[in-house]
């Protein structure tokens, strides 16, 4: 289970994509993409009163900054379709399924809520007194986690989508919002320092800023990441406990054989037998479990990498594309318990070998010393069925505590 | 001489400390048969593992052929068991797992010079039996691969550690016998521990141990093949 939970976990890969990373990593991966790919925001805002000179405003916040609109609409009593305005600089659309906007009339909708609701590719949506065609799904950089407010903390695709249309169709929309989205050119700088510069800027032209929200701390944006890390947590550790449960065992196993063939081995050691030579007898069997093991947790956890990330990312909206596996991956991912099986069975098969070979040709190892619990208790008084029974458990508990420590 | 020890002492703390041998003397030539009697308890099995490099003793001297194992370290005495010292045990302890023929390769495998394991099964009779495994044999059987399995690394000595104790009357008289002819064919120096006296007619030297000292060391001028011994 650890080999399969390792390899799960481990082996996926997208080919362009900085090495080392793990499949619990894929939705930051994707999001990384997204971001790169189709230029998310670092911060937006709107104003609520006039118009901000764009090609001023970039010079002076050295930014690319794109206006797009954007309107709530209301498609049932339970339904808000929250419509976007096409923008071609800053949070491009990405396309899922389908095609790209070409004409007024379409729509680009949001994958769970249109899942959510029955729309289908080809569908159509009736809104504003227009007939809206859905002819792609769609995923945003700033809707990389499409909540309805920024303070709001469950996505609910039944309840509440994106859309992108063209800029043409909000003319059939009433209480259309001008939102603006910033992308600094610098990205060495710092966003806060930039950020200020632009926001001096707007208060130097009088504009009065209604929301102004920083990617950093846009749920939207960031929830991705702290899912990821919550993921990062809680993958690291299992695994790392399957392992070591796996160690703990196969340990016992290999003890408890080792321990059953101490005569053949005390015999082994009497005719010439090398400490070194029976170890290495003794640690094929582990090895060969941990091989077989980690070749068939990679068999069968190379199928499964595709699922678990589509899992991983179904809350938030992120194109999956293509996995490529990553094959120093794979191999680390046999490899690892077997190194991991190896130096566990080293110490235990050590552990029984130090015996002196006349000492394990009694076929006792036992030291016969009396357990300090068959001594704390003075059971003269009692019946003998009862004596029997509590030093037979005392025996059990003080066997289970050798294994323990074994 | 092949084999002399002296001074011989070993205890063990169990407890109490016990005083297993106290102070042994012995010699035997090359070629000869020796046999240890003794009681129970009377440090036997402790004298043979030390002459067989498996314990050692806590002080005086053995020398077997040109070793000194007193002076041996665990490296070195490992060399000595693997090349001139070959054991047969009361309960055979074979490895249940393997064939007899795999049996007799698992120290055959080990050896500089093992004799061929075929000439050694057929000389233990024991050929046609080579693909059995160990619980598909009687008793007898199972020493005779236990006899094969000691021998084909042509050991320069053969310890015997009660080798007829689990084994009926004329089973055992077989047994002794190979033995004996063991050592006339391949000149082997044979020490036998028994508690059973009438082995030790076909001894060249008794030694007669008690409470972990030699109290009487007996050499016989003519020795009783194996058949004619009765007890």
């Amino acid at each position: 289970m650890a080999l399969y939970r390792r390899i799960l976990f481990d082996t996926a890969k997208l080919p362009d994509l900085c090495a080392g990373n793990r499949t619990y990593h894929q939705p930051r991966l994707f999001s990384w993409r997204l971001c790169r790919k189709n230029v998310q925001e670092d911060l937006y805002f709107s104003i609520s009163g006039g118009e901000v000179n764009l090609e001023q405003a970039e010079v002076q916040a050295n930014a690319v900054i794109e206006a797009y609109p954007s309107v709530d609409v209301s498609l049932s009593d339970t339904a808000t379709l929250r419509l976007l305005g096409q923008t071609e600089k800053v949070n491009i659309p990405a396309i899922i399924e389908g095609r790209e906007l070409k004409s007024p009339g379409e729509i680009l909708l949001d994958p769970a809520f249109a899942k959510s609701n029955g729309y289908l590719l080809g569908s159509t949506i009736d809104m504003g007194g227009q007939s809206f065609s859905v002819v792609g799904y769609t995923a945003l950089p700033q809707y990389i986690y499409p909540l309805q407010g920024v303070n709001d903390l469950l996505a609910v695709p039944a309840s509440f989508g994106i859309s992108v249309i063209s800029h043409e169709d909000f003319r059939y929309f009433a209480g259309v919002e001008q939102n603006y989205s910033v992308r600094f050119r610098d990205r060495a700088a710092s966003p806060n320092e930039q950020a200020m510069r632009l926001r001096d800027y707007l208060q130097d032209e009088e504009l009065p800023v209604s929301d102004w929200i920083a990617a950093s701390n846009n749920k939207r944006i960031s929830l991705v990441e702290t899912s990821v890390t919550s993921y990062q947590a809680m993958s690291l550790p299992l695994s790392l406990s399957m392992i070591l449960l796996s160690c703990l065992i196969v340990g016992i196993m290999t003890w408890r054989m080792i321990k059953r063939e101490g005569v053949v081995i005390g015999t082994l050691y009497a005719f010439g037998y090398r400490r070194r030579e029976l170890v290495r007898h003794y640690m094929a069997i582990p090895m060969l479990l941990a091989l077989v093991g980690g070749i068939s947790g990679a068999l069968l956890g190379v199928p499964c990498v595709k699922p678990s990330v589509d899992v991983m990312v179904q809350s938030y909206l992120i194109p999956v594309p293509q996995i490529i596996f990553n094959f120093t991956d794979i191999i680390v991912s046999i490899i690892m318990p077997v190194v991991a099986l190896g130096i566990s069975s080293y110490f235990v098969v050590n552990s029984v070998l130090k015996h002196p070979a006349a000492e394990l040709m009694k076929g006792n190892q036992d030291s016969g010393k009396v357990s300090r619990l068959d001594k704390l208790f003075k059971l003269e008084r009692l019946r003998f069925n009862t004596k029997f029974k509590l030093r037979e458990q005392f025996r059990v508990c003080l066997a289970s505590y050798s294994w323990f420590w074994v | 001489m092949f084999l002399s020890a002296k001074g011989l002492k070993k205890s063990y703390q169990s407890g109490t400390l016990t005083e297993v041998l106290r102070g042994v003397d012995m010699e035997l030539e090359m070629g000869q048969v020796g046999v240890i009697l003794g009681p129970s308890g009377s440090g036997k099995s402790t004298l043979m593992n030390i002459i067989g490099g498996v314990d050692r003793a806590d002080s005086g001297c053995v020398h077997v052929a040109e070793a000194v194992l007193t002076e041996l370290d665990d490296a070195q005495l490992a060399e000595y068991r693997r090349a001139d010292v070959g054991f047969i045990f009361q309960f055979y302890n074979l490895v249940p797992n393997l064939t007899v023929g795999e049996n007799v390769e698992v120290v055959a495998n080990i050896s500089k010079n093992p004799l061929p394991i075929e000439e050694v099964l057929a000389a233990v009779g024991l050929k046609e039996k080579k693909h059995r495994f160990p619980r598909e044999l009687s008793g007898g059987e199972q020493q005779r691969v236990s006899i094969a399995r000691a021998i084909v690394k042509n050991p320069r000595i053969l310890l015997c550690d009660e080798p007829t104790g689990a084994l009926d009357y004329e089973t055992a008289r077989d047994v002794l016998s190979l033995i004996q002819r063991v050592n006339a064919q391949y000149g082997t120096t044979i020490l036998m521990i028994t508690h059973n006296s009438a082995i030790a007619g076909m001894a060249h030297v008794v030694y007669k141990l008690r409470s972990g000292e030699i109290v009487e060391t007996v050499h016989n001028a003519k020795t009783l093949p194996a058949e004619r011994i009765e007890w």
